[in-house]
């Protein structure tokens, strides 16, 4: 089993509902983006362009990530999502450094959005217990979420049906189809991280 | 080793007493401090004052320095200390096989300074730690396949080398071969550390970043030897070496500007811009030219003890930037290919002043025990004649 997702940017329309909703779900700090949506121009006028590229953590089968976390406190899991156990994280931040897609976030602080209030929201309450400051986070592919039979609130929340979830080791999964189809790449290949996340441009 | 040279060093920590007078011989003497140790004292003590409470701050409020760099300024002094202090152990290690007997003489000193490196480098991983109790979890879970365990590994054997040397009274070559090995071995590791980490262009598989690291620390070991030891009958064979090590690093510097710039595309060619022309270039230049440059020419025209010294001071804070450099270009550039910034903090800064205050009150501590056991021992040999 290897859980991954296929995003076709050709379909993003840079709408930001998974980057909220991502958000919502984890209730991540200002400021800290665990999936966002990279926005650029193409062209000049009159034939610009604007293009979309949601980015996350790619859940590499090859994780850099992984492989130097001094304390283990950063695995690959059988299902193929890269996590990070924050009552383990040491906050060094040496897996920040060797993620090339700039995945993780070294949270300095779990302030919420209206700090000079000196409290924090119902919803923030809610969500604090997933966080710690001093420690490294990142997206986690919803993977409560997965346990429950339900799909990552991404992909869950895109309504250009623009992000495909599904199980890139089922040869008869949507997901695999996809991938096999557009010959669907993931992000800076030649490193050898083996991503998970794979575009369809 | 001879015995000549063993009398020489007995009192290397340049204790103050010289003669026990007959009837204290049975009670050693503490010995005084000098002029010297007590401004080094006041030097440590201030430092201190500031780097305590920045210490503190930055543990329990998780404060680092401004921008988007991962590792900034508390990480540059990790690298100088831990290289500090592990190529001092090579240097030390290979003076115990007699080939310089002038460093010899003073290997005590040097261990002394050598772990207190050692030991301010292990604290600077804790004080950096974002949860630092968990840093224990190093030794007590280590995942070996992080080059982060290793070097943390390394760095404790070549601290406890230090002190078997320093403790011992005629240290074997056998330990100044460990001190080789596992000298090299931390600045190794240390370079390797970046080397392998493949989410940094400018860092991943940079075989000049782990030659840059032993070179560095080499130049910074032997600049500290120049600069605070009397070593007189070696100091042309020292200086020479130091240039040696100079022209070398400047070479390394050199390649790896070259090579990225000519072959480099992408994050790696900006990265490369940055460096040279870009916000990094006084850090750049400064490091070339400040710390290379001029005491490479100071070493080549005029050897006098004011220029050597100048060299040494002009090496060693060389060895900072460069290492600085070496971080901050590495995370110069982002994944999205946009430029990231970095300001160290009051706080970071503080911390750092705090570490030189540390690596100084543990020499002062230091040399006033080897100090003492020379007393003692000394006072012991009186009283057994007397007998
Ligand atoms: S994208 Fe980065 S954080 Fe995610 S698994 Fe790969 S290396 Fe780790
Ligand atoms: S910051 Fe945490 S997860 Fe990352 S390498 Fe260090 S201990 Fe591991």
């Amino acid at each position: 089993m290897r859980y991954g997702m296929v995003i076709d940017t050709s379909r993003c329309v840079g709408c930001n509902a998974c980057a909220v909703a991502c958000k919502q779900i984890h209730g991540t700090a200002p400021g800290v983006f665990w999936n966002h949506v990279e926005r650029w121009e193409e062209g000049s006028y009159p034939n610009a362009r604007m293009k979309y590229q949601p980015v996350m953590c790619n859940h590499c089968a090859n994780a850099p990530c992984a492989e130097v976390c001094p304390v283990g406190a950063t695995v690959v899991a059988e299902n193929g999502i890269v996590t990070v156990d924050k009552e383990r994280c040491m906050g060094c931040r040496y897996c920040v450094a060797a993620c090339p897609y700039d995945a993780r976030t070294f949270l300095m602080s779990t302030e919420g959005y209206y700090p000079e209030l000196g409290i924090k929201t119902g919803f923030e309450e809610t969500k604090e217990f997933l966080h710690e400051a001093g420690t490294v986070e990142k997206c986690i592919l919803c993977n409560d979420r997965i346990a429950e039979g339900k799909e990552p609130a991404c992909s869950k929340a895109c309504p250009a049906r623009a992000r495909i979830f599904g199980d890139l080791a089922d040869p008869t999964s949507t997901i695999a189809h996809l991938v096999l189809q557009h010959q669907a790449h993931g992000l800076q290949e030649d490193l050898g991280t083996g991503p998970s996340v794979r575009y369809i441009s | 080793m001879t015995t000549q040279q063993e009398k020489a060093t007995a009192h290397t920590a340049q204790a103050t007493h010289t003669k026990a007078p007959l009837d204290a011989v049975t009670q050693a003497k503490r010995p005084r401090f000098t002029r010297a140790q007590l401004l080094a004292g006041i030097i440590a003590l201030l430092c201190l004052i500031v780097g305590i409470p920045s210490w503190v701050i930055q543990m329990t409020t998780v404060q680092f320095g401004e921008g988007l760099v991962t590792w900034g300024l508390n990480i540059d002094l990790f690298f100088l200390s831990a290289g500090i202090g592990s190529s001092l152990l090579a240097v030390t290690g290979l003076s115990l096989f007699g080939v310089l007997p002038g460093v010899y003489a003073q290997r005590k000193f040097l261990s002394i300074i050598s772990f207190a490196c050692l030991f301010v480098a292990s604290w600077i991983v804790f004080v950096d730690a974002g949860t630092p109790l968990r840093v224990f979890s190093i030794i007590f879970s280590p995942q070996f396949n992080s080059l982060f365990v290793w070097d943390f590994y390394f760095i404790a054997l070549a601290a406890l080398i230090s002190l078997i040397i320093l403790f011992k009274r005629e240290p074997k070559r056998a330990l100044g071969c460990l001190g080789i090995v596992f000298g090299l071995a931390v600045t190794i590791t240390e370079g390797c550390v970046l080397a392998v980490s493949v989410g940094t262009p400018h860092w991943s598989l940079n075989i000049g970043i782990p030659i840059l690291f032993v070179l560095e620390g080499m130049i910074a070991a032997l600049a500290l030897i120049l600069l605070i030891s009397r070593v007189p009958q070696e100091e042309k064979r020292l200086v020479n070496a130091l240039l040696a090590l100079l022209a070398a690093a400047l070479v390394v510097n050199a390649v790896d500007v070259l090579v990225g710039a000519y072959l480099g595309s992408g994050i790696e060619a900006t990265t490369i811009a940055v460096m040279v022309v870009g916000g990094l270039a006084p850090l750049f230049w400064g490091q070339i030219l400040l710390g290379l440059l001029v005491p490479l020419i100071l070493l080549a025209i005029r050897r006098t003890r004011v220029s050597i010294s100048c060299a040494a001071v002009l090496a060693i804070v060389g060895v900072f930037l460069g290492k600085l450099m070496t971080l901050l270009s590495g995370q110069a550039v982002l994944a999205d290919g946009t430029l990231s910034t970095y300001m160290p903090s009051l706080l970071e800064l503080g911390a750092c002043v705090g570490y030189v205050g540390f690596v100084l009150l543990i020499v002062l501590v230091g040399m006033q025990i080897v100090a003492h056991r020379a007393a003692q021992n000394e006072s012991v040999l009186v009283s057994e004649e007397l007998a």
